[in-house]
């Protein structure tokens, strides 16, 4: 996989992003905060016209876009939908973005879509499925993409890898890169009872081509602590210093501050933007702790 | 339980509302916290993330009957009708039909028609603008020719048993509420986009008639060149 340069180069910029609502627009166009790029949902974008489609053209005038699928269902036993695959393409085509990416999920059955990323159990047959599925959405947009880590509520009692295990085969057989969502790896770990730093460290480094951060809450399910990825509020602490720690072991990649619902004004974004920034800035990258030395 | 498609098969019944069958919880992990509990979660996201998505296109509704009741209709309305698709700007053609038979929402029949408007509303705001028509002379050689016309892509037309209208402006602030009389007849709304903008016209009933006629498959219907102007220049028409 290739990933821009600026990125792999020594000293780069430091690219961090926020995800692009709606709520924001005119006041992005007005203040044009510093940041590297803005992410957008695909599937906030395929309807025929309308102010999203003048927004987005505009914005985009200025900055790089990332384009995030929600609802390809990567991981559906019974194929893409070739109709969704056609308009992901189409605003693909449109938007020329940076980066695209889609999650590792399903959420798709016969003639009805889910709306939630649900869980794929961790078997041969999911990798086969969703290698093929991959493959597919590849083929249609003529690009490699990114996926995404899932948070989990749930695992299968026939699991058969551990999730890295899971996108480390799935990048061999498809070329696809990893967008390591660091909130996710953190609730699903709580949830599930994984070692989350482990898994963390056993991402291959050149794998992954952009992080997400987020908010989650925790909510209390028959006597139960869950952690539920809602996106509704400023990145934990726990998180950044998790994201602390791979940064410094991979280096500098597109991060991206996510923030879905109890949407606030654009500057508290940017700050958390602004923090994420501040964290590249100050990591030793790999191989400058020798030569310093 | 037996494979991926059959597993995927199951969930999507659980979570669009049906029990869960006994081969789908022993799949699922059962630790600290019991498979049950794990797929209420995904129940709870989808009837919840819908619901909010909902909610955004009907504020009109929401004024009228409050977001408590709006949110718990809606729920209904999503396990009712769940999306075909991922592209969600097309859902929720079907909640005017829904608050129609409601029982719920009896007491409240202009409701549907509420709802009726912003999903045109909606609709509209998401379309492509098509190219205005506005060629009076050649429409009028058109009729004469005895060629149709048929509702231009930018507009649609909503007529109603209630004071629409009148509604419309009372739940948009544009009139106060005792402005409104709910008894009073029916009325006709035009919308029409323009510009990147809906606009909102009142119909009188005779331009209502005509437009009804117009935008049906009536043949050899007689009209005004007054009137055919009126409804060219009013953006509702074009020739088919």
């Amino acid at each position: 996989m290739t990933f821009p340069a600026y990125i792999a180069a020594k000293g780069a910029q430091k690219p961090v992003g926020v995800g692009l609502k709606s709520q924001h627009y005119d006041d992005v166009l007005t203040s044009k905060p510093a940041l590297a790029f803005f992410e957008v949902h695909a599937e906030n974008y395929m309807m025929p016209g309308g102010a999203h489609h003048r927004y987005l053209e505009e914005i985009r005038e200025t900055y790089p876009l990332s384009i995030h699928g929600v609802g390809m269902s990567l991981g559906s036993a019974e194929g893409l939908n070739r109709k969704h695959l056609q308009r992901f393409s189409e605003v693909v085509n449109r938007y020329r973005p940076w980066l695209v990416s889609e999650h590792l999920a399903w959420s798709r059955a016969g003639d009805t879509y889910l709306n939630d990323l649900l869980p794929v159990p961790m078997t041969q047959e999911s990798l086969r499925v969703v290698t093929r599925n991959v493959k597919a959405m590849q083929d249609a947009i003529g690009r490699k993409i990114l996926i995404e880590n899932p948070s989990s509520y749930l695992t299968f009692a026939d699991d058969e890898m551990p999730e890295v295990d899971f996108l480390v085969a799935l990048a061999e057989a498809t070329g696809c890169g990893v967008l390591l969502d660091v909130n996710n790896v953190y609730v699903s770990g709580k949830n599930i009872g994984w070692d989350v730093r482990a898994y963390l460290d056993s991402i291959p480094a050149d794998l992954v081509g952009e992080i997400h951060l987020a908010g989650h809450l925790t909510r209390d399910v028959e006597g139960q602590t869950l952690r539920i990825d809602d996106h509704g509020s400023r990145v934990s602490d726990s998180v950044w210093t998790l994201y602390e720690r791979v940064i410094a072991r991979i280096g500098p990649r597109p991060t991206l501050i996510e923030w879905d619902s109890n949407i606030p004004t654009l500057d508290v974004l940017v700050v958390e933007a602004e923090k994420a920034q501040k964290l590249m800035s100050e990591m030793v990258e790999p191989g400058q702790a020798a030569t310093r030395g | 339980m037996g494979d991926l498609g059959d597993i995927q098969r199951s969930m999507a019944r659980t979570i669009l509302g049906q029990e869960a069958d006994d081969s789908l919880l022993g799949a699922i992990k059962d630790d600290h916290l019991g498979p049950a509990a794990r797929l209420r979660i995904h129940q709870n996201n989808f009837r919840e993330s819908l619901s909010e998505a909902l909610l955004g296109i009907f504020p009109l509704c929401q004024a009228l009957v409050g977001e408590l009741f709006l949110r718990q209709a809606l729920r209904h309305f999503v396990l009712e009708y769940p999306p075909v698709d991922a592209a969600l700007y097309a859902y929720g053609r079907d909640v005017a039909n829904f608050f129609g038979i409601y029982s719920a929402a009896k007491s409240v029949p202009y409701l549907a028609d509420v709802a009726r408007l912003e999903w045109y509303t909606h609709e509209l705001a998401n379309a492509e603008e098509a190219a205005v028509y506005e060629d009076i002379t050649a429409a009028q050689a058109a009729h004469e020719a005895g060629m149709g016309f048929a509702l231009h892509d930018n507009a649609r037309v909503l007529d109603s048993n209630f004071p629409i209208y009148d509604l419309w402006q009372a739940l948009s602030g544009q009139i106060t509420p005792d402005d409104l009389n709910i008894e009073d007849d029916g009325q006709t709304i035009l919308l029409v986009l323009h510009g990147g903008q809906v606009f909102y016209q009142l119909l009188d009933a005779e331009t209502a008639g005509t437009l009804a006629k117009l935008s049906g498959d009536q043949k050899d219907i007689t009209i005004g060149s007054a009137m055919l102007e009126e409804l060219i220049d009013r953006g509702a028409i074009k020739p088919k």
